[in-house]
């Protein structure tokens, strides 16, 4: 009889003893499936925390040329580089709406427009001097955002098409997504030029003034994935255009949330690795256990000329198999545990990372990862209970049993 | 066949005490022999080293002219012994004719019933057999083996009178028809009457 047919033998008879061995190793793969997706949604909802402080390299243009849409390019091809924010503006001839006029006596009559390809970042909405009172943001290329005052004077609503000319004589039309608001628009005085005054200024998107004026971006941000290599990142672009570009850093929110951020990452960690601490301690000890109510067994079967080899596969082939089965069902069992609506909706999730689309992840390639790493730990651990026996004397473990 | 030379054994523990004290003795094929002594005689250790459970401290044990463990114990105790243990030693979650065939290749159902088990007994766990039953089932296993060599220890201490009689012509069969060497250790003198030899061990020698 072979040791496959023992062991299954064994794991088919010895109900009691596989039941238990089971349950330990169902309920220590349940603490690493927990723990290890634990940490993964930690880790992603740190990713997504660092992401959305919004830590970036800003890159303003020092000569009269700009920048190309090739330099945004090789900033954007960076690494550790999740966004970019292109800033430009020119000067147009309002076609069906007047301007609020200006200082000047005469050559005025333009408005500025302003372009970002999103105007919630680096834009005077930003930093809180104007707000939307009015309306929303711009969603498409086709739409801009003007001052309120500039709207009432020309009897603007939402929605209503402006059209304005460039120096060439070509005509753009935008739909008027929102109204904005400084504050500050009654502060300035008579003098201020008509292109310069704030209920002059429009918020369009950068590609319509890429339209108008070509590739010529005076300033762009380039939002960074990890902050914590926000100075590497910025050495990069630094070396990139040299003396051609001023370039600075500004993370303001991730140096505020940073120590937050490693003190959770490091407990999850420390949850982790004290899970695989107790889960082999608690295996190491019952596999010894184990063994050790197996050793009249094993003499015997040295006695009857069964290698120890083969007694040391028939052993491994039962651990393994009843942990296979307990990480597999562990495994299913925790997927479904984790995705039922009652835990997703426990709280145990942040509002922010459910608002991200983090979740208790369950992959098939964490299983077997979970399984393989196991599986060589459980052969390390009943190698090491079954020493004991294999070294103590037959004789004695045979007279032991006689009394 | 089997030959002990000046084997000495003592425990590590109590070194001033010899169980085994120089003894030599040439164990030949086709014969039973029986080895009887007080109990702590040393009768089981004796069956121990010659079984290759344990290992001489002085002296040499050789079968067929070579050292048991030259070609490894593990080797010599497949090949060469086949054991009878006092207390069964079967294994408790296979059935008795699984028990068996742990011990050879032999026909494991042939075997038990030659031993008096019937066909119902063979297929249950061997825990749920009888005290008899199982002795006879720990014989079969030993049958099993092609081994030149039976070594049995009390064979019959669990038996009744008539099962003990059957299980001693057995013995007497192997060592006669089957050129065996058979060496029983026991306390029962009508079975040490039945064999060729009797050695009573006292003192840790032969006397």
């Amino acid at each position: 009889m072979n040791f496959v047919k023992r062991a299954w033998r064994y794991i088919c008879r010895k109900r009691g003893k596989t039941f238990l061995l089971f349950l330990i190793f169902f309920v220590a793969d349940s603490m690493v499936f927990g723990t290890l997706s634990m940490m993964e949604s930690s880790d992603a909802i740190q990713k997504e925390i660092e992401e959305q402080s919004f830590a970036k390299v800003t890159i303003e243009c020092l000569d009269e040329k700009g920048f190309s849409e090739e330099d945004v390019g090789k900033v954007e091809s960076l690494e550790n580089i999740g966004g970019i924010n292109r800033l430009s503006q020119c000067e147009v001839y309002p076609n069906d709406f007047a301007p609020v006029a200006g200082g000047e006596e005469e050559g005025g009559g333009k408005i500025r427009l302003l372009g970002f390809d999103d105007l919630e970042k680096d834009s005077p909405f930003e930093e809180g001097r104007c707000r939307i009172v009015n309306g929303d943001f711009i969603k498409s290329e086709k739409q801009a955002v003007i001052s309120r005052f500039l709207a009432e004077m020309n009897g603007l609503e939402i929605g209503d098409p402006i059209t304005f000319m460039d120096e060439s004589g070509g005509e753009r039309t935008v739909e008027i997504a929102g109204f904005f608001q400084t504050g500050s628009e009654r502060e300035q005085t008579d003098k201020v030029d008509t292109v310069n005054r704030m209920e002059n200024q429009v918020y369009v998107n950068t590609n319509l003034i890429k339209d108008i004026q070509g590739e010529n971006y005076r300033k762009f941000a380039a939002y960074v994935k990890e902050p914590k290599r926000l100075e590497e990142t910025e050495e990069k672009i630094q070396e990139l255009f040299e003396e051609r570009a001023d370039v600075g850093t500004l993370d303001t929110v991730y140096q505020q949330i940073k120590f937050s951020l490693s003190q959770t990452e490091r407990i999850a960690r420390l949850v982790f690795y004290l899970t695989i601490f107790t889960a082999v301690f608690i295996t190491g000890l019952l596999l010894c256990m184990w063994m050790r109510g197996r050793k009249t067994e094993i003499a015997v079967f040295i006695s009857l000329g069964i290698s120890r080899m083969e007694i040391l596969f028939q052993t491994v082939l039962e651990t393994i198999v009843v942990y296979s089965a307990g990480c597999m069902i562990s495994a299913g069992i925790s997927a479904g545990v984790m995705n039922l609506p009652v835990v997703r909706e426990a709280g145990i999730l942040p509002e922010g990372a459910k608002a991200a689309g983090i979740a208790f992840s369950f992959s098939a390639g964490r299983m077997l990862l979970v399984w393989g790493v196991g599986s060589v730990v459980i052969v390390f651990l009943a190698a090491m209970a079954i020493a004991p026996c294999f070294r103590k004397n037959i004789k004695e473990i045979l007279s032991e049993m006689e009394g | 066949m089997l030959e002990i030379k000046n084997v000495s054994y003592y425990y590590k523990s109590q070194k001033d005490k010899m169980i085994l004290d120089k003894i030599s003795y040439k164990f030949e094929p086709g014969m039973m022999y029986a080895i009887l002594g007080a109990s702590g005689s040393g009768k089981t250790t004796l069956l121990s080293l010659l079984a290759g459970l344990d290992v001489p401290r002085e002296g040499e044990i050789l079968a067929g002219g070579e050292l048991i463990g030259k070609k490894g114990l593990g080797i010599y105790r497949k090949n060469m012994v086949s054991l009878v243990f006092q207390n069964y030693n079967l294994i408790d979650y296979l059935t008795a004719a699984e028990n068996v065939r742990l011990g050879g290749k032999a026909d494991a159902d042939l075997l038990l019933t030659q031993m008096g088990i019937d066909n119902a007994a063979k297929r249950r766990n061997v825990m749920q057999l009888s005290g008899g039953q199982q002795q006879r089932a720990a014989i079969a296993r030993a049958l099993a083996s092609k081994a030149p060599i039976l070594l049995a220890d009390e064979p019959t201490g669990n038996l009744d009178e008539e099962t003990a009689k059957d299980i001693i012509g057995i013995f007497k069969d192997l060592a006669h028809e089957q050129n065996k060497c058979v060496i029983v250790v026991t306390h029962s003198k009508e079975l040490a009457k039945e064999a060729d030899v009797e050695l009573r061990l006292k003192g840790g020698k032969f006397s």
